[in-house]
C-alpha cells in the first residue's frame, strides 16, 4: 500500500519537475506551484522509503536487499544509500533542499536558476521511475517534443537553412523507416556522419546563426535516429524504483512459486564493510557535494543564457566554494574511513570511484582561482565559465562511472549495475552538449582583448596554478577512465598496476609547480613586492629540508634518491635513464617545494593577519592546509615503516633477499619483541555483564535470536529456544508476532538465561565481528603500556575482513590490524584428527604433541578385552606440560577407545586406531573452543600522519571562510 | 633574452606547453616503464628474473599458510595448463576465494615460484551476493 503511495510520490515529482522547469522557462508565476508541489512529493518519497526500512517491510525489494533485523538504528538509516536508488532519492532531496534556498535567497533570478536546477531534478527523478516502456514510442515522444520546440519557438532561421530542414527532416524520417540493428553494418560511417553534424551544428552555433536551442533539439534528433537504428531491445527500462516487491523482482525464487504471498522474515541486511558509522556520514556528505555542483553551474548558465556580467556572476562564486568545500569534506571522510576501520592502511588508494569525485573537485577549485583571476582581467571569463560548466558535467561523470557497471571489477567499490547506463549517458551527453553550445554562442560575447603575459602579474600564476589542475584532473581522468573507454573501444589498456607509484610519478613535477605557484601567485596579489623578499621562506624551506636530511635518514644518506633511479641512470636504455633523471631527485624537490609552501603562505598570511585583513587570509591557509596535507602524506606512506617483523630463525636462514616479513604470529599469553614493543595476544574480548536493552529479532524454527547490549554498549547476539519466550503457550510465527509480544516479564526471564548460560551458550557480536585484545608495552620500559583491539570477522562470502585499532601518537600512529586468524575461530566445538609415530613430536598450534610411548596395559578391569593399549602422550603448552594416556581396547576385530583428559585445556583425547598405509598412530582430539588461541597480526608505523589530518582541516577552514566573506557580503 | 620571448606568450601557449610536459611524463610513467611481461611459469624458471604470471588457484584445499613463519603456500595453474607450488610471505590475500584470476608477480626461488605480490581480479566487493530470500 506505502509503495503505491511512493511510486505515486515518484511520479509526481517527475511530472511536476517537468512542468515547473518548463513554466520558469517561460517565466510564468505558476510554475510555483508544481516547484513546491515536486518538493513535497520528492520528501515524500524519502519519508515512505524510510517508513518501509524502519517498520521492516521486507516484501519490498530494496528494503530486504539492504536492511536486516539486527541493524542497529543509526545503520538502518544508512542502509538507505547503499543502493542506487536510495542514493539518488538522497541527491534529489539535497537538491530539493538547495533549490528552495535559492527560490527564497534570489527572488529577482529565482526563475531562470532554478529551471537549470529543475531540469537536473527531471533527469534525477527518471532514474527512479521504474517504467518498462517500449523504446519507439518513447522515441516518437521526444521527435514529436523536439520538432514542436523547433517550429514553435526557432521557426525563421531554420526556413533560411537548408542543410538544417536535411537534418530535421531525416530526423523526422529516419525513426519511420528504421528498424532494429539496421544501422550495424554502416557502423563507421554513421559515426563519421553524426560527428560531422555535431561540428557544422556547433559551427553554426558559434556563428550566431543558429542559437543553442535548435542546435540542440537537431543534435537530439539525430540521436534518437541513431539510437532507434541500433537498439536491439524494443522494451526500454526507464529508471529502478525503490518500491518495487520483492516478488516483483525475483519471480524466478522457488518460494514465490510455492507462496506468493510469502514475506521474508528477516532481510539479506547491510554489508558488513559498510557497516560503520563512517557510512552515515560520508555518503550524505558526499552527495551534498554533488548536489551543490549545480548551483555554480546554474549561475554560470544564466549569466551566459542572458549575457550578464561579471559583477553578476560574482553571487555566485560562494556556492562554488560551498560546492568545494562539501565535496571535499566528503573525499576526506572517505579517506579517514579507509584509514580508520575499511583497509589496510591507506586513505587515499586511487580507486577509479575516489578518483572520479576527486577531479570535479580539482575542477571546482581551479574554476576558483580562474575567477579570482577574471576580477583583475576580464578575459580570463571564459575560462571560469568553461571550468564551472566542466565541474558539474564532470559530477555527471563520475556518477556515469560509479553506477552504469562500466568498471566492472576495476573498482572496489562501485554500485551494483541497474541497467541504467543508457539513461545515465544520455543525463550525461544532454549536459555535455547544451553546455558546449552555450559556451559556443557566447564565446564571441565573451571575448575580451588578449593582454600578453606578464611574469610580475599574479593572474599569470594564477592561470599557471589553474592550468596544472586542469590537466592533473584531464589525466587522472583519462586513466581512471580506461574501463569506460575498453568498452567503447575495444582496446585492452591495463591501469597501471601500481596506482601510488604511478599517480606519484606521473604528477610530482606539476605538484612541485603547483606549490611554488601558490607562494609566487599569492604574493603578487597582495603586493608585488612580496615577491622580492620571498627568498626568506625559500632560504627557510632549504634549511629545514636539510635538517630533516640529516636528523631523518642519518649524515649518510645526503639526499633521499631512489637507488633504483641511480642503478636506471647507470645502466639501462635510454628512455630509463630519462626516467631516472627525472625521479631522482623528484623526492627532494617535492620536499623542498612543500615547506616553500609552507612557509611562504605562512609568512604572507602573517601579514594579511596582522594588517588586521584576516578575512582576505582565507586563500592563504587553504594553501598551507594542501601542502601540509600532502607533507602528511610524503612522510606517513613514503617513511611508513612495519615494526611487526617476523623473525622465524627458519625462515632467515632459508630465505634470501629482500623479501616481505610483515607479519607476526602470537600466541595466547606469550610476549613477543617487536621493533619498539613487547606484544602479548591476551585474547578475545568477551561481553561484559550486567546485560541490556533485549531485543527479540526473529524466530525461526523454534529458536529465537535475541539482540543486547553489554555493559560497554556493544551488541551482542544469542540464539535462544524460542518457548522462553513463550507465554500463552503460543510460539510466534514470525518476527512482526514476536516483536508485539515483548513483554517485560518475557524479557525478564530471557535476561535470566543469557546471564546464567552465558559461558556455556556462544554469545556473538551483533555485527559478527570479533575483538581481540593485545597489549603493547614499551620495550625499554614494560611499566608503560596501552592496549589495542583490532577486529576481525571471518565471512563466508568474503574472506577475512579486519578492522585496523590504531595508537596515536603526537608524531606518528601505531597501526595494527589481524592479517589471519586460525580457520576454526567461528565454531564452537573443534575436533582435530593427529596422526604420528612414536617418538614424534607434532606442532598443533600454540601447542606441542609428543607421543612418548604405547605401552601395553594388563589390568583386571579389561580382562575381557585381547589387547589394551595406552598411548602416552604429552602436551607443551609454553613453559607447561600435561600427560594424557587415551587406551585403545581390542578385542577380535573390534577395537574400543577410551578417552582421557585433560581438565586444566578441557581437552578429550580418543586414540583411533593405527594406519597401517603410513606407520602412525591416529588419535582425535576435541577441545571446545576458547576463540581463536593465536593471531598473526601486521603493525606499521605511519610517521606524521596528524599533519595530514591538520591539513585537510586548514583546506577546508580556508574555504569556509573565503566563502563565508562572500556570503556576507 | 629567453625570458623577454617568455613574456610575450599567449595562454594557448602556455597552455600547449603544460600539455605537452604532461603528455611527455605520462608516456614515461606509462610505457617506459620496464614493465615485465607476461609469461608462463616455464619461461619464468629458465628466464630467471621477475615476470609476472596469469593464473588460477587449484588445490584449493591443498593451499596451507603457516603463521611460524607467515608464509602461505598454494598451487597455481597458468595459462599453458602447467601447475606450480608458490609461495607467498604474506598471510592468504582475504579474498583469494573470490578471486577468477590472478597475477602473480615474482620469481622462481629453487622450485618454488615466490610471488612478492599477488593481483586479484575480482568480482566487486559491494555487490550484491545472489542470496534467495528465506
Amino acid at each position: 500500500m506505502m509503495g503505491i503511495v511512493g511510486t505515486i510520490a515518484i511520479w509526481t515529482a517527475f511530472l511536476s519537475a517537468i512542468v515547473a522547469c518548463g513554466m520558469f522557462l517561460m517565466k510564468k508565476r505558476l510554475g510555483n506551484v508544481f516547484f513546491f508541489l515536486h518538493g513535497m512529493a520528492i520528501t515524500a518519497a524519502l519519508a515512505i522509503l524510510y517508513y518501509l526500512m524502519l517498520t521492516h517491510q521486507y516484501q519490498y525489494y530494496y528494503v530486504w536487499t539492504h536492511t536486516s533485523n539486527e541493524l542497529p538504528l543509526a545503520y538502518t538509516l544508512a542502509a538507505l544509500w547503499e543502493g542506487q536508488e536510495g542514493s539518488f532519492l538522497l541527491w534529489l532531496f539535497w537538491q530539493t533542499l538547495l533549490s528552495l534556498w535559492l527560490w527564497f535567497r534570489y527572488p529577482k533570478e529565482r526563475y531562470a536558476l532554478l529551471s537549470v536546477v529543475l531540469s537536473v531534478q527531471v533527469l534525477l527523478t527518471s532514474m527512479l521511475l521504474g517504467w518498462e516502456v517500449n523504446g519507439r514510442i518513447l522515441i516518437a515522444i521526444l521527435v514529436v517534443v523536439s520538432i514542436f520546440i523547433l517550429l514553435r519557438f526557432q521557426s525563421q532561421p531554420l526556413k533560411k537553412d537548408f542543410f538544417a530542414a536535411i537534418a530535421i527532416i531525416a530526423g523526422l524520417l529516419l525513426p519511420a523507416f528504421l528498424w532494429n540493428g539496421w544501422l550495424q553494418p554502416f557502423h563507421y560511417a554513421f559515426l563519421g556522419i553524426s560527428v560531422l553534424l555535431l561540428a557544422w551544428v556547433s559551427w553554426r552555433v558559434y556563428q550566431q546563426q543558429w542559437d543553442i536551442v535548435q542546435g540542440f533539439f537537431i543534435v537530439l534528433l539525430w540521436g534518437c535516429a541513431t539510437i532507434l537504428g541500433y537498439s536491439e531491445t524494443t522494451l526500454w527500462k526507464i529508471g529502478s524504483s525503490p518500491f518495487v516487491l520483492l516478488k516483483d523482482a525475483m519471480p524466478d525464487a522457488h518460494i514465490f512459486q510455492k507462496n506468493p504471498d510469502f514475506v521474508p522474515v528477516n532481510g539479506s541486511g547491510l554489508n558488513p564493510l559498510l557497516q560503520s558509522y563512517w557510512m552515515v556520514i560520508h555518503p550524505p556528505t558526499l552527495f551534498l557535494g554533488y548536489a551543490l555542483a549545480v548551483v555554480p553551474f546554474a549561475f554560470v548558465v544564466v549569466a551566459l543564457w542572458y549575457r550578464y556580467s561579471l559583477g553578476w556572476l560574482r553571487k555566485g562564486l560562494p556556492w562554488l566554494s560551498l560546492a568545494a568545500l562539501v565535496l571535499g569534506v566528503g573525499i576526506i571522510l572517505g579517506g579517514y574511513w579507509a584509514y580508520e576501520t575499511l583497509s589496510f592502511g591507506g586513505y587515499w588508494a586511487w580507486d577509479p570511484v575516489e578518483n572520479a569525485s576527486l577531479v570535479p573537485w580539482l575542477i571546482e577549485i581551479a574554476a576558483i582561482h580562474a575567477f579570482l583571476s577574471a576580477q583583475r582581467k576580464k578575459n580570463y571569463y571564459p575560462l571560469f565559465a568553461l571550468l564551472t560548466l566542466i565541474a558539474f558535467i564532470l559530477i555527471l561523470y563520475s556518477t556515469f562511472l560509479t553506477r552504469s557497471g562500466v568498471l566492472g571489477d576495476a573498482s572496489v567499490h562501485s554500485f551494483t549495475d541497474l541497467g541504467l547506463s543508457g539513461q545515465l549517458l544520455l543525463l550525461l551527453f544532454a549536459y555535455a552538449l547544451f553546455s558546449w553550445l552555450l559556451l559556443l554562442s557566447r564565446w564571441r560575447w565573451m571575448a575580451q582583448k588578449e593582454i600578453p603575459w606578464q611574469w610580475n602579474d599574479a593572474t599569470t600564476w594564477l592561470l599557471i596554478g589553474v592550468l596544472i589542475l586542469w590537466f592533473l584532473s584531464v589525466e587522472i581522468l583519462f586513466v581512471t577512465s580506461f574501463p569506460a573507454i575498453n568498452k567503447l573501444l575495444g582496446t585492452q589498456w591495463a591501469p597501471p598496476t601500481q596506482n601510488a607509484k604511478f599517480y606519484f610519478q606521473s604528477t610530482v613535477w606539476f605538484t612541485i609547480a603547483l606549490l611554488a605557484a601558490t607562494v609566487v601567485a599569492v604574493a603578487l596579489y597582495w603586493k608585488k613586492q612580496f615577491v622580492k623578499k620571498l627568498f626568506y621562506p625559500f632560504a627557510a624551506a632549504v634549511l629545514t629540508v636539510a635538517a630533516i636530511q640529516l636528523l631523518w635518514y642519518g649524515p649518510e644518506h645526503w639526499f633521499v634518491y631512489e637507488p633504483q633511479y641511480y642503478e636506471q641512470i647507470q645502466s639501462g636504455s635510454w628512455l630509463q635513464k630519462l626516467q631516472g633523471v627525472l625521479w631522482l631527485f623528484s623526492d627532494d624537490l617535492l620536499l623542498l617545494a612543500l615547506w616553500f609552501a609552507v612557509y611562504g603562505n605562512g609568512w604572507i598570511a602573517w601579514h594579511l593577519i596582522r594588517q588586521r585583513k584576516w578575512q582576505v587570509s582565507a586563500g592563504t591557509i587553504a594553501h598551507i592546509g594542501f601542502a601540509l596535507m600532502l607533507l602528511g602524506a610524503f612522510f606517513s606512506s613514503g617513511f611508513e615503516k612495519t615494526v611487526s617483523k617476523n623473525l622465524h630463525p627458519q625462515r632467515l636462514t632459508h630465505f634470501k633477499g629482500e623479501e616481505k616479513k610483515d607479519n607476526v604470529l602470537l600466541v595466547k599469553n606469550f610476549p613477543v619483541a617487536i621493533q619498539g614493543y613487547k606484544v602479548t595476544y591476551i585474547g578475545m574480548q568477551k561481553p561484559k555483564a550486567p546485560f541490556k536493552n533485549f531485543k527479540v529479532l526473529y524466530s525461526v524454527q523454534g529458536n529465537a535470536k535475541v539482540a543486547f547490549q553489554d555493559a560497554r554498549g556493544d551488541y551482542y547476539y544469542v540464539w535462544v529456544p524460542a518457548h522462553l519466550l513463550e507465554e500463552e503457550e503460543q510460539l510466534s510465527e514470525n518476527t512482526r508476532n514476536v516483536l508485539k509480544k515483548q513483554k517485560t516479564n518475557v524479557l525478564e526471564t530471557l535476561k535470566l538465561f543469557i546471564e546464567l548460560n552465558k559461558d556455556q551458550i556462544p554469545i556473538r557480536a551483533l555485527n559478527e565481528r570479533r575483538r581481540f585484545i593485545l597489549l603493547f608495552q614499551n620495550l625499554k620500559d614494560t611499566t608503560q603500556f596501552f592496549y589495542l583491539l583490532p577486529e576481525a570477522e571471518v565471512n563466508e562470502q568474503m574472506g577475512l575482513i579486519v578492522h585496523p585499532d590504531r595508537k596515536v601518537f603526537w608524531d606518528k600512529d601505531l597501526y595494527v590490524h589481524i592479517s589471519s586468524l586460525p580457520k576454526d575461530v567461528q565454531k564452537d566445538v573443534l575436533q582435530d584428527t593427529l596422526r604420528l609415530g612414536v617418538g614424534d613430536t607434532l606442532r598443533h598450534l600454540p601447542y606441542t604433541i609428543y607421543l612418548k610411548e604405547l605401552v601395553k596395559v594388563q589390568h583386571p578391569d579389561y580382562k575381557d578385552y585381547d589387547w589394551v593399549i595406552k598411548a602416552k602422550l604429552q602436551v607443551w603448552y609454553g613453559a607447561k606440560v600435561y600427560d594424557v594416556a587415551p587406551l585403545l581396547l581390542i578385542k577380535g576385530n573390534e577395537a574400543f577407545q577410551q578417552e582421557d583428559e585433560i581438565p586444566e585445556l578441557h581437552w578429550k583425547v580418543a586414540f583411533m586406531g593405527v594406519d597401517t598405509q603410513h606407520n602412525q598412530l591416529v588419535f582425535i582430539l576435541r577441545r571446545p573452543n576458547e576463540g581463536a588461541l593465536y593471531v598473526v597480526i601486521k603493525a606499521i608505523e605511519k610517521p606524521f600522519i596528524n599533519l595530514l589530518w591538520l591539513g585537510t582541516f586548514l583546506l577546508s577552514a580556508g574555504l569556509f571562510l573565503s566563502l563565508w566573506r562572500r556570503f556576507k557580503r | 633574452m629567453l625570458l623577454t620571448n617568455f613574456a610575450g606568450m599567449r595562454w594557448w601557449q602556455i597552455s600547449l606547453l603544460i600539455a605537452a610536459a604532461f603528455l611527455f611524463t605520462l608516456f614515461l610513467t606509462l610505457f617506459g616503464s620496464a614493465a615485465s611481461q607476461y609469461s608462463d611459469f616455464k619461461t619464468a624458471k629458465q628466464q630467471n628474473k621477475e615476470t609476472h604470471i596469469i593464473g588460477k588457484w587449484v588445490d584449493k584445499q591443498k593451499a596451507f599458510y603457516d603463521p611460524e613463519k607467515d608464509q602461505f603456500f598454494f598451487y597455481v595453474q597458468d595459462t599453458t595448463g602447467y601447475k606450480q607450488l608458490v609461495r607467498y610471505d604474506d598471510p592468504k590475500p582475504p579474498n583469494l576465494e573470490l578471486a577468477t584470476k590472478v597475477v602473480l608477480i615474482g620469481k622462481y626461488e629453487g622450485d618454488t615460484f615466490v610471488a612478492s605480490r599477488i593481483l586479484q581480479k575480482c568480482p566487486s566487493k559491494y555487490k550484491e551476493q545472489s542470496t534467495q530470500p528465506q
